[in-house]
């Protein structure tokens, strides 16, 4: 059997809104495994972007444990944790829109410590694997949506993490680079060996995984 | 990458960043008109003063006799109004080589007496700026220090965000 990356226990994400509290999460117990690609499905508002925000350590349960590869991840250092063993993808890229994409892949080895050129190389590295190895000196508004997402995956992925979380990477996108981005991160997780955790609305996105959830109302089903 | 995102940055809010530097430059100027007017007002203080600086112990007042006393109090000062009238010097007092009897019983120092002549007067200073290198560098530290707290205070709340929040305010 493979390792355990995530073990969840009883997760509970409340926020105060304010008189009243929003339940989140209520009560999600849910293991991820090494080399797992795992969709997680369900309507806007039901906790899939809370529970991936959990996973990444952006958000800490009201209570009930995350592990993380056996350590509960409210001991370890969360920033720590996030730069060298978590990548993430977001649904609006959350590029830097003054720096070209070079050098959006190389802000995510800054806390890294590593040497200017070798951050450099790495970069260029990471943007070939995603097809971009000649839009290196391009700011995010010179390229397409698709590109901009490429640009994004290349950043999660530069810093070789263990872990993959993306949250609707393809919500802004129309059909057709919708299906590049995924066949790019279906390809990108079995070559690698990532877990990779990934939240959509888009059941044609979610089909593609081969491990379903799907939430609803802060609660986590399995769906075979 | 940090001064390659600042510079940029900068770039890109090329309005903000103008404003931002007229505002320093507004507080250099500041600076420099305050340290100004202090000098102004310590010459003109020194110009219009200047005539009192001589007053010292040669003030002397004395009562004069009431009638039938037999004399008023003397005070001890009668040997020193009289070496005055006569023009002699007092031994001990300072400053003033000639006195003025400004009427029966008083006599002034002649520095008292060309103030009070000089009272009347309207003496005009020149408020000039000192651009000095000093000034110029305490400007620009202190408009520099300005900037850094507000700035560090903003980044610090910054920081001080969760990076769910934070996320969800840049999306």
């Amino acid at each position: 059997m493979a390792d355990t990356v995530y073990q969840l226990s009883g997760v509970v994400k409340n926020y105060r809104k304010g008189r009243s509290t929003i339940m989140a999460l209520r009560g999600v117990d849910l293991v991820i495994r090494d080399g797992e690609w795992l969709a997680i499905q369900g309507p806007t508002g039901h906790g899939k972007s809370t529970l991936l925000q959990i996973l990444g350590g952006l958000d800490r349960p009201t209570s009930g444990t995350v592990e993380f590869e056996g350590t509960d991840l409210a001991t370890l250092s969360e920033a720590r944790v996030r730069a060298r063993s978590i990548g993430f993808v977001f649904q609006t890229f959350n590029l830097i829109p003054t720096l070209s994409a070079a050098e959006n892949v190389e802000v995510a080895l800054v806390p890294l410590g590593l040497g200017a050129a070798e951050c450099r190389t790495r970069a260029e590295q990471g943007l070939a694997a995603v097809g971009l190895g000649d839009r290196l000196r391009h700011l995010p508004s010179e390229l397409s949506g698709g590109q901009q997402q490429r640009v994004a995956i290349a950043r999660a992925l530069v810093k070789e993490p263990r872990v993959l979380l993306a949250d609707e990477p393809t919500g802004n996108l129309d059909e057709g680079t919708r299906d590049e981005i995924i066949a790019l991160l279906e390809d990108l997780w079995r070559s690698r060996g990532l877990t990779m955790v990934l939240v959509t609305h888009d059941s044609a996105v979610a089909g593609r995984a081969p491990r379903l959830g799907l939430m609803t109302d802060g609660r986590f089903e399995e769906r075979s | 990458m940090f001064f390659t995102y600042l510079w940029r940055e900068l770039r890109r809010r090329m309005r903000q960043a103008v404003l931002i530097a007229l505002g320093l430059a507004l507080g250099v100027g500041l600076v420099i008109t305050v340290t100004a007017a202090s000098d102004g007002v310590k010459d003109s203080q020194a110009t219009v003063l200047h005539t009192l600086y001589g007053v010292g112990t040669d003030i002397t007042v004395t009562q004069p006799p009431a009638k039938g006393s037999g004399g008023g109090t003397s005070f001890g000062f009668r040997q020193q109004i009289n070496s005055v009238r006569s023009g002699q010097i007092a031994a001990g007092t300072k400053a003033s080589n000639a006195a003025s009897v400004t009427g029966p019983g008083r006599v002034l120092g002649s520095g008292a007496a060309q103030a009070l002549a000089g009272a009347g007067h309207t003496v005009s200073v020149t408020l000039t700026a000192p651009v000095t290198l000093s000034v110029i560098v305490l400007a620009v530290l202190l408009a520099l220090a300005g900037g850094l707290v507000a700035g560090s205070f903003g980044g610090w709340r910054a920081a001080r965000l969760r990076p769910a929040a934070a996320l969800a305010r840049v999306a």
